[in-house]
């Protein structure tokens, strides 16, 4: 890329004045929507107070917000669920998403109808995606419990309704949802890998299994990446889902980070540590994507 | 790249394996589907026939919900709500992040790796964070509850997508195109308008239709930030579940009807999406 | 270059355009102006609105739910055609209204006229000087029916909406827990109707498990209905969670330990999935037939006598909560409608509150939805009485009554409240580190 620059100087002015105004107006408007509204957000976590306060006076309180997220017992208890709910959903949604996306590479026809419809999960909104799922495990009237009790197991499963299983059930619809992102990405990734390489490994006498681990997963390496990136910044705050299903219970085994920081904010009107909690998700989410950041320019595929 | 894709496709033969990849999709489609059109059935439904303990396929089928739910909930009024925002903002966000992907990509401008990542660390900034800011914001602009407010805030997260999509598909680009252009004399705004934009229109309309479903499913903002006169699909699906009583019938017909749109648009864009991103590489 | 500057003139052109479309559909919404309205027209029809209000746009604020919302909104369809107003309904899902509400207020710009006021923000609201003081509209003999003041309300009910001895809402949806009982089952297995919490117990041990039945069905999920429940378990022995000020934990052990003791018992013969059942959950099993008994609010009970959402009615008969023979008890959950301070429209929102607060109005909605009106007329209303099978219920749990919280550190006090019966129910605290686990979340009281 960088050797793609002429050294004619006049050229380089014009690119860099017409760098300039391009990027003007758009770094004005994320200046405006999210980096104003983030600093002031920074500042209101200096102060106790709530929604009613706003245009009036609040009390400064330092960092003592910061003192009490650092000794608040659910926040600890709150980020290890969300770890947990990370890595449970994300390490599936990979799996599952590259052994899918494998498969329909190897389609010979249908393969366009079969991508369209795969992809519905992700085109629908998480209160949708909370409400289906709510129907769906309900464990007296839920579909899943009626097939269970046709196959004779009366009663029902309590999958949000148990300290178990209810994290594992959120994860579940996590990947119902957002596995179809990974397939999409990874399939996409599959189809970026040239025909010689397959050409080559076939006339090697390579079988399939030996092509897709040999060809197929280096070649998406960068996709796998970026998926593991992406998907890990939003599962880390999900609090939508959770908090229609299951609004962090039974007792706290399903509250999460993203969910403490809502509610405190907007449930117990504390908005002033809520701000805190909400500065202490960016910073820790910052701190895990730039690690992932840092693999992808190892692995040289970060250009 | 794409027409090697294309070679590669007609020399498979049909083995057991590409047998297992059939199962292996159908097993995954019915486990997609499933959901949704079970909800999709129980929206034809009255509650009596859903709240059942073994699965009733045989019911007289009602448009009671659909009824209440165009009649009763207005929801034509929150489509179109949703139309006008998502466009919006899609247009918003394409017409300064693309700009700005193409500087990060081609221009020589400083500090483009701190850019880079300025813009990812912008998606990462959670809503919770940003949403009381920016009503205050928007109510000292006198815009809280007008479609510009809406608009504004998906172009929050609607621009970083763009930014970061579109950039790599500008990289992915073989340079001689627009060096040649700049040789004709075309000047370095006719090299990207005339050459690198034509150029990346799979992956620009694979961007949009992301940058659309997103903002036709974000609720947080959408609730906050508008009045009654300017309420999304997702607030207006929310409304129906109350917390004292959650109406099955109604709420699935909601669903339905807030699927279908955003359904209609990824079937018919599915081959720019996936032709989109194969052609961009979807680099980091 | 000349050529790149000329471009990018296009490109700060189209910045213009897209931002100048920005203002301009901004600016396409205005409000309505105020004319020919007068509020001392009498209503044509007795217990019809009072006033005119030719060209005023109202906008009520509530959270969203059926039958609740749609039958405020055939009252305000009613007041339309009455008065030439024209009222608006903007209901958002309950969870989301206090920040809505609260911002919106907050900015000025509201366009807000009655509000929907939950208990545990009421102190907030009134404090921030969100409300308008209602006090002289209920004394005005040209704004009421005749003999119609303050008075007509329960009082206990109707101070709920005061702060600092000014008046600022009006109540309705009066309601409490009680407790359900299917007569049926209970007449099949021998057993008459229970009187204690400790029948209750007993008798849900004898029914579980009978033909897929479950003996007891309550609220499990942290929605607040937790709380509501174990609210009424202690106000039924005389007990409460805070004294008069709201500033000191007054919960008795040996109470709280009963109270606990009954919810973690009846758990055992709950159906599955009882940690994630709302209110109308609860509410939906019972009426389908799945549970002998069911613990819950009133507005949920009405889904029992609903054809549509029941395959039990006329099967139900009600009880309140007793842990004594004879001394019942029920936490008096109620809604306060308050008139927004900046609304332009005061007059007119008054009219509506009136309106629909009396008890006309307040017999269909407890028709439709099981709660009940605040005017003391309507426990005297023949048609009101006669119809719904557990008003008497009702009225003897709310002649020992505990108002709803209205502190506006409850809602976080609340919750670990719940965490902790869902806790103890899970057997991960017993039931004494339950109850200490609710002294501890009461110190927020304090801050």
């Amino acid at each position: 890329m960088t050797t793609t620059y002429r050294s004619r100087s006049s050229w380089d002015r014009g690119g860099r004045r017409l760098g300039r105004a391009m990027i003007a107006v758009p770094a004005v408007l994320l200046a405006a929507l999210i980096f104003g509204p983030l600093i002031y957000s920074i500042v209101l976590s200096l102060y106790k107070w709530q929604i009613t306060d706003i245009n009036s006076g609040k009390a400064f309180t330092g960092l003592s917000n910061y003192v009490q997220l650092f000794t608040d017992p659910k926040v600890l208890n709150a980020v290890g669920n969300t770890l947990l709910y990370v890595v449970g959903s994300v390490g599936v949604e990979l799996v599952l998403g590259f052994i899918i996306a494998s498969a329909l590479f190897d389609l010979t026809k249908g393969r366009r109808l079969a991508n369209s419809l795969i992809l519905l999960p992700m085109i629908i909104a998480p209160v949708i995606t909370a409400l289906i799922w709510r129907y769906m495990l309900d464990p007296q009237f839920g579909l899943v419990s009626q097939v269970l009790a046709l196959i004779g197991i009366n009663g029902g499963v309590a999958f949000f309704g148990s300290s178990n299983l209810a994290l594992p059930s959120l994860m579940l619809v996590d990947i119902w949802q957002w596995t179809p992102f990974v397939v999409l990405i990874l399939h996409a990734g599959m189809l970026g890998i040239s025909e010689e390489q397959f050409e080559a490994a076939r006339i090697d006498g390579a079988g399939r299994l030996r092509i897709l681990r040999s060809i197929v997963l280096p070649g998406i390496a960068p996709q796998i990446l970026l998926v593991l990136l992406f998907r890990t910044m939003d599962t880390y705050r999900i609090f939508d889902t959770v908090f229609v299903l299951t609004r962090g219970g039974p007792g706290i085994s399903t509250e999460t980070i993203g969910l403490y920081t809502y509610q405190t904010g907007f449930s117990f009107f504390n908005l002033g540590y809520a701000m805190a909690l909400g500065v202490f998700i960016l910073v820790t989410v910052a701190i895990i994507s730039g690690f992932y950041l840092r693999l992808l320019r190892r692995r040289e595929v970060f250009q | 790249m794409t027409s090697s894709a294309v070679a590669k496709r007609k020399r498979r033969p049909r083995d057991a394996w590409v047998i297992a990849c059939y199962v292996v999709i159908a097993i995954f489609l019915i486990w997609v589907l499933v959901p949704v059109v079970t909800v999709a059935i129980n929206s034809f439904k009255m509650p009596s026939a859903i709240f059942t303990s073994t699965p009733q396929l045989i019911f007289t089928p009602t448009l009671q919900n659909y009824a209440k739910v165009f009649g009763e909930l207005n929801f034509a009024e929150y489509l179109g709500n949703s139309v006008v925002v998502a466009v919006g903002s899609t247009a918003l966000s394409l017409v300064f992040g693309v700009p700005f992907a193409y500087a990060l990509a081609r221009l020589p401008i400083r500090g483009r790796e701190w850019w880079a990542r300025l813009i990812l660390f912008s998606r990462m900034v959670p809503a919770v964070a940003l949403v009381v800011p920016m009503f205050v914001l928007f109510d000292q602009l006198h815009l809280t509850g007008t479609y510009a407010s809406l608009i504004l805030a998906h172009t929050s997260f609607n621009l970083p997508i763009v930014i970061w999509l579109m950039r790599s598909f500008f990289e992915e680009l073989p340079p001689e195109l627009e060096e040649a252009a700049l040789v004709d004399g075309a000047g370095r705004f006719g090299a990207f308008w005339r050459v690198a934009v034509p150029l990346t229109t799979p992956g620009m309309a694979a961007t949009a239709v992301l940058c659309v479903i997103f903002s036709w499913n974000e609720f947080l903002f959408a609730l906050v930030l508008s009045n009654q006169d300017t309420e999304t699909v997702p607030v207006g699906v929310s409304s129906f579940i109350g917390s004292v009583s959650i109406d099955w019938g109604g709420s699935s017909a909601a669903a339905i009807v807030a699927i279908i749109p955003i359904f209609i648009l990824g079937f018919a864009a599915q081959r720019f999406l996936v032709r989109g991103l194969t052609f961009g590489g979807v680099k980091g | 270059m000349f050529a790149t500057q000329r471009r990018g003139r296009i490109v700060l052109m189209a910045a213009a355009l897209s931002i100048g479309a920005l203002l301009l559909t901004s600016c396409s919404t205005s409000g309505g102006t105020t004319s020919g309205a007068n509020p001392d027209t009498k209503p044509k029809a007795a217990g019809g609105p009072f006033g005119t209000f030719k060209g005023e746009d109202l906008t009520l604020s509530r959270w969203a739910g059926d039958p609740w919302t749609s039958g405020q909104q055939a009252a305000a369809t009613a007041w339309n055609k009455a008065t030439g107003g024209k009222l608006t309904i903007s209901a958002v899902p309950y969870e989301n209204l206090h920040d809505k509400q609260a911002l919106t207020l907050s900015s000025g710009n509201s366009d807000y006229d009655i509000l929907y006021v939950h208990p545990s923000w009421f102190g907030e609201f009134a404090k921030a000087g969100y409300l308008a003081p209602i006090s002289k509209d209920l004394a005005d003999p040209k704004r009421n029916p005749s003999g119609f003041s303050a008075a007509s309300y329960l009082p206990s009910v109707l101070s709920q909406g005061a702060y600092k001895g000014t008046q600022y809402c009006l109540p309705d949806f009066v309601s409490t827990i009680v407790v359900g009982y299917r007569t049926d089952l209970f007449q099949a297995a021998g057993l008459s109707a229970p009187k204690t919490t400790s029948d209750i117990i007993k008798d849900a041990a004898i029914l579980n498990g009978k033909n897929g039945v479950s003996g007891i069905v309550m609220p499990g999920k942290a929605t607040g209905a937790v709380s509501d429940v174990f609210s009424s378990l202690l106000t039924a022995q005389g007990n409460w969670w805070y004294n008069a000020a709201g500033t000191k934990d007054t919960l008795n052990d040996q109470a709280a330990t009963k109270a606990l003791d009954f919810y973690t018992k009846a758990a055992k013969y709950a159906p599955t999935g009882l940690l994630n059942m709302a209110v109308d959950d609860a509410a939906t099993v019972a009426a389908q037939g799945k549970a002998a008994m069911v613990v819950d609010t009133t507005p949920s009970l009405s889904a029992l006598e609903d054809p549509s959402k029941s395959t039990t009615v006329g099967k139900w008969a009600y009880v309140p909560i007793e842990f004594t023979a004879n001394k019942p008890g029920g936490e008096l959950i109620y809604w306060d409608w308050c008139i927004a301070a900046t609304s332009k429209n005061k007059d007119a929102a008054y009219s509506f509150l009136q309106y629909y607060t009396d008890t006309e109005q307040q017999a269909k909605v407890a028709l439709a939805a099981s709660t009940l009106g605040a005017t003391k007329s309507f426990y005297t209303d023949k048609d009101v009485t006669s119809k719904l099978p557990f008003l008497p219920a009702v009225n003897s749990a709310l002649s020992n009554a505990n108002p709803q919280p209205s502190l506006a550190a409850w809602p976080g006090i609340q919750t670990n409240i719940e965490v902790a019966v869902e806790q103890a129910i899970q057997g991960k605290l017993t039931v004494a580190q339950g109850v200490a686990a609710m002294h501890t979340a009461l110190k927020a009281l304090a801050g």
